[in-house]
């Protein structure tokens, strides 16, 4: 079933848009979890609150790609869930990895208040890129896949694309300290 | 919270326009172009005139008065909507049904009235009263089982929903003890209850949309020599309740029997030609009753076709080479004390359900077991005994077709009155006295294959490294199983047993 329809259904209170969001998106949904969670049974109960949540939210939220919505309120779940059990889990799943190297991007001496201008930043950046790089960032800590994937997945070698991320994360960290956002 | 961390969340709040695709998005095929999983099902009973003929045998005083049926038939309204009638079906041709209409799926994803329209239709056929199918789910338990059950090594398939269908018309020919045999097997309490159950099973589960296809025909075969002493008044309340073409003729004209064989053909997608051959018209009827299922679907998840490999299925008569479709998915995975199943979507168009027994355990066996009928007709994921998780499936793909006489399996479920001219009772039909039903036959077949929408590709190739090894659920269909489909609305429509793929 297309989107527009499933979310029709969502629109119209009919339970089948659960089914039709399950049987389309569960693998893709299931895919970002289990790259955060590295936990079977935590991937399964993060994509029933995913569902739950979408249920939700849909009205009033009218989601433009579907997909990328669901995939968002898994990513959100998920890094909540490993937030509580980070302690048990450390060293599993990607999460650790990736605040392990977005921490070269952003300091912490003085907390960061202001999260809309750091929005903001990211998204001036993210729309400076060119679509190639901007697809290797976003993989990688948007999606939250290994190196290795992110490399298959944009046709270069696991070290070209480790390289590739460095250089982005430094990147980054210029921009934002040339926005003000980062210490 | 650390800096990183709220650097990470925000990075999930990326506009969405930006975040690219896990894989490219195809357009989807519609079915009509290809056909995943093709199903149907035709069901034909003949009633007859007794040996002495009809032309010896008295009206009953009280009879209903008769009328030449080819002359004074009423015609139902409006006209088939599912294309022309060749000449030579139109020629004998009394009235045809009138079909609902449902807008054809939008084109386009953008198009949100197309969609609305589309989604109200669908709504208002499938927006049946609630407990509309209470009685064809214990009708589907009892019959599968006395469908299903003896096998012989042979693959077995009926569909259920359209025998449901042929005995309700011929409940509404019959009366007295044979009526109420037929109420009794289809559980209904009285014909006010099975005609409103039949009419809401019908609307709910017809679907003709140019996307998914699940169509329900009837139609009514008079000998046109006798139609004189049928009840027009029966004849026609029965082709505008149950949706039914009406058609005279001389049965023992092969144009005929071919023009009944042409509408069987039609009605059923050309799926089940080599069966139809077969089906001809007796010339002693008084009228045969047809019933038809013509149901296509492609899997929301495709199996890739590379993947497809010669594996070993353990036939009850030994090891034959089976070619077998393999994925890897996330997907629910179901299970009871003697079985494991499966339940794999079709677009729009209702699922399969796969059923694997235990070792040990035959599908004949699971056909008694109350968790497999609990899973067989749970809807909305009621079944409780299940989990989401990685699946690598391997499915053999399967072309099975099967001829039943139904006499023995209707006669084990209670009906026999109406085989027995000495007992069987048509008066609502005709005053004739003697008439019964000659032969009750079900050709059915159901195939599947690896093909299903494009976008659901994207899900399957989106499942790399999704799972741990150790939560993988194996689902292996190498050895006899049971299958399952059933519509949108929940209701099974073709249910069998493959033991050879």
């Amino acid at each position: 079933m297309e989107d527009e329809c499933i979310t029709e259904l969502y629109w119209k209170r009919d339970e089948q848009a659960v089914a039709e969001s399950r049987s389309k998106y569960g693998a893709y949904c299931g895919t970002i979890a289990d790259n955060i969670l590295h936990s079977r049974e935590d991937t399964e109960e993060c994509l029933n609150d995913t569902w739950e949540r979408a249920w939700n939210t849909i009205p009033p939220e009218r989601p433009r790609r579907l997909g990328v919505y669901l995939g968002s309120l898994t990513r959100s779940i998920a890094i909540d869930r490993w937030r509580r059990d980070r302690a048990e889990k450390r060293g599993s799943g990607q999460a650790e990895l990736c605040l392990d190297e977005l921490s070269e991007c952003i300091g912490e001496e003085r907390p960061i208040e202001d999260s809309l201008a750091l929005r903001e930043a990211l998204d001036s950046f993210l729309r400076a890129q060119s679509k190639k790089n901007r697809k290797i960032f976003l993989l990688r800590y948007w999606y939250m896949l290994p190196v290795t994937e992110v490399a298959d997945r944009c046709g270069m070698t696991e070290g070209a694309a480790k390289m590739q991320l460095l250089r982005l994360r430094n990147k980054l960290k210029e921009h934002l300290e040339k926005e003000g956002v980062s210490i | 919270m650390s800096n990183k961390e709220i650097l990470l969340d925000i990075i999930g709040e990326t506009d969405e326009e930006l975040i690219p695709e896990l894989k490219a998005a195809a357009p989807k095929r519609r079915i009509w172009l290809l056909a995943g999983i093709g199903a149907a099902a035709v069901i034909a009973a003949a009633v007859v005139l007794p040996r002495s003929g009809l032309f010896s045998a008295k009206p009953k005083p009280d009879a209903s008065p008769a009328i030449s049926a080819a002359e004074e038939l009423p015609a139902a309204p409006g006209d088939s909507s599912t294309g022309e009638k060749s000449a030579e079906i139109g020629s004998y041709m009394l009235a045809s049904a009138e079909y609902p209409l449902i807008p054809r799926y939008p084109e386009s994803e953008s198009d949100s009235e197309a969609f609305s329209n589309w989604h109200s239709a669908v709504v208002e056929l499938r927006n049946q009263p609630s407990g509309y199918s209470d009685g064809y789910s214990d009708f589907f338990l009892r019959s599968s089982r006395a469908f299903l059950e003896n096998t012989d090594g042979n693959n077995v398939v009926y569909s259920p929903l359209g025998l449901y269908m042929a005995l309700a018309m011929t409940a509404e020919l019959t009366d007295g003890t044979s009526r109420q045999q037929l109420l009794d097997v289809l559980c209904r309490g009285d014909m006010d209850e099975l005609r409103s159950g039949v009419r809401s099973l019908w609307l709910a589960n017809y679907m003709d949309d140019g996307m998914a296809k699940c169509l329900l025909a009837d139609s009514l075969w008079l000998n046109k020599s006798v139609g004189s002493a049928c009840n027009t008044d029966t004849l026609a309340f029965v082709a505008e309740n149950y949706f039914a073409d009406t058609f005279t003729g001389d049965p023992s004209a092969e144009d005929y029997t071919k023009a009944f064989q042409s509408w069987l053909s039609d009605r059923t997608g050309g799926q089940l030609d080599d069966e139809i051959t077969n089906l001809k018209l007796d010339p002693s009827m008084i009228l045969t009753l047809a019933s038809t299922v013509d149901y296509c679907g492609q899997w929301v998840d495709s199996f890739p076709p590379q993947s497809t490999e010669t594996g070993t299925f353990h036939s009850a008569e030994g090891d034959i080479g089976a070619e077998f479709m393999h994925d890897e998915r996330h997907m629910d995975y179901y299970w009871g004390d003697r079985f494991a199943a499966v339940d794999l979507p079709l677009e729009n168009n209702g699922s399969m359900r796969l059923l694997l027994p235990d070792e040990g355990v035959s599908p004949e066996e699971l056909l008694s077991d109350s968790q497999a009928a609990e899973f067989m007709l749970h809807t909305n994921y009621s079944y409780k005994d299940r989990r989401f998780c990685n699946v690598r499936l391997s499915v053999p793909k399967f072309d099975v077709s099967a001829t039943l006489d139904l006499r023995e399996g209707l006669e084990a479920l209670g009906v026999t009155d109406i085989f027995d001219s000495g007992t069987a009772d048509f008066s609502p039909l005709t005053a004739v006295e003697g008439v019964c039903v000659s032969t009750a036959e079900q050709d059915t077949r159901v195939s599947i294959d690896e093909e299903g929408c494009r976008a659901a590709s994207l899900t399957v190739i989106g499942l790399k490294g999704a799972a741990a090894p150790d939560g993988t659920a194996v689902f292996t269909l190498d050895r006899p199983f049971l299958f399952e489909i059933i519509s949108a609305t929940g209701q099974p429509l073709f249910a069998g047993v493959v033991n050879r793929p």
